[in-house]
């Protein structure tokens, strides 16, 4: 594959399928200067990843392989603040914040992810994204029914949550 | 709030634009990580590599100029030799194995711990290389070096060299193995639990 193509499939799947990479920057970093360096970091593996990419599964399956296993490792590292802040003081913004109106269930919703354990909150965005046990243990790499067993765990974690916001009113 | 509220919430937020992207910088950002991953994959090797023959060029090439047969030089010569050849082959198999893994998290775990550990035995080699190197030069030394002073500074260089790769050994390549040996154990873990066979009726 010539970079040029490479380049071109990548701009093509970056415009389709960003909210897929935003939603694990949000999930697995918490300000904006670690969200600007995990987006990069995503972005770099996804470029790498287009001459790899043979049609066997579906694409969002495919960035969304690639986005949770660079979140995982870029949330692993001891130095991710250093080693990503020193260049993003040279180098320009990638990301670009839009003002809008913050809907505040989604946010709750967001710091309820982030409390989970790494690997829960990888198996908990691709739940809310709807796929499927079978997708989800192919892109995990872990047996569909230990994937069932983590799942039910989540989804009775985040109701027990919610019913607790809901008894003090918030 | 049931699970299925919170999905309609979570969906709502796709047609949202949460960011916009700079695509320009983005394109630049790319193409620098690429290039800097590129390098340092092999950068390490390739100047062990160049370095070992180099060495091991002069010292042949002085010991022939002054028609003088030492036993130590050539012994460190031999030494640089083999150890050059060793790398080489270390990196064939490494160039090898690459992108043999399953196409799942674990399976790009367990790569990157592959070169992690790669990395990890690799400076391990270079710290050794570096004692046999400069026991070798300091042994060659003994019996030119007039001032014993002259002979200790050069051990101490030595020695402080030896300090500066164990703590980057330490610092960089086995932490960086570490932490990614905890998340590979981390997945693996799910593989181990004990799963309980009512919770199934919920499997989408």
């Amino acid at each position: 594959m010539t970079e040029g193509r490479q380049n071109d499939v990548f701009n093509d799947w970056l415009k389709k399928y960003q909210a897929i990479l935003f939603k694990v920057v949000r999930a697995y970093a918490f300000d904006p200067d670690d969200r600007e360096d995990l987006f990069q970091d995503i972005a770099v593996q996804v470029w790498r990843s287009v001459p790899k990419f043979r049609n066997d599964c579906a694409v969002t399956t495919w960035m969304y392989r690639i986005a949770l296993n660079t979140a995982l490792k870029w949330s692993s590292k001891e130095r991710k603040h250093q080693d990503g802040r020193q260049d993003l003081k040279v180098t320009k913004h990638v990301l670009i914040e839009q003002p809008q109106a913050q809907d505040e269930r989604l946010a709750w919703l967001y710091e309820e992810v982030a409390r989970m354990d790494k690997v829960d909150r990888s198996l908990c965005l691709l739940l809310l994204d709807g796929f499927s046990y079978k997708e989800m243990s192919k892109i995990v790499g872990i047996s569909e029914s230990y994937v069932g067993v983590r799942i039910n765990r989540i989804k009775k974690y985040l109701t027990r949550q919610s019913e607790k916001v809901a008894k003090h009113g918030v | 709030m049931e699970f299925d509220e919170m999905k309609k919430i979570w969906d709502a937020q796709s047609n949202q634009a949460l960011y916009a992207i700079d695509e320009e910088a983005l394109h630049k950002r790319v193409l620098k990580k690429k290039e800097r991953a590129a390098k340092i994959a092999s950068r390490s090797e390739l100047i062990m590599i160049r370095a070992l023959l180099i060495s091991f060029s002069i010292i042949m090439g002085a010991s022939i100029f002054k028609s003088k047969y030492d036993l130590v030089p050539l012994v460190l010569a031999a030494v640089m030799l083999v150890m050059a050849f060793l790398i080489f082959m270390r990196r064939r198999k490494r160039l090898a194995w690459q992108n043999t893994f399953d196409q799942s998290i674990l399976g790009d775990m367990e790569e990157a711990i592959a070169n992690a550990e790669y990395q990890v035995r690799f400076s391990h080699m270079g710290k050794w290389i570096y004692v046999v190197v400069a026991v070798l030069s300091v042994a060659a030394l003994v019996d030119t070096i007039e001032e014993w002073w002259k002979g200790a500074l050069v051990s101490l260089f030595f020695i402080v060299g030896f300090f500066a790769a164990k703590w980057e050994h330490q610092t960089f390549y086995v932490s960086q193995k570490r932490n990614l040996e905890a998340m590979r154990d981390k997945l693996e873990d799910l593989q181990n639990e004990e799963p309980q066979t009512t919770d199934f009726d919920q499997y989408i």
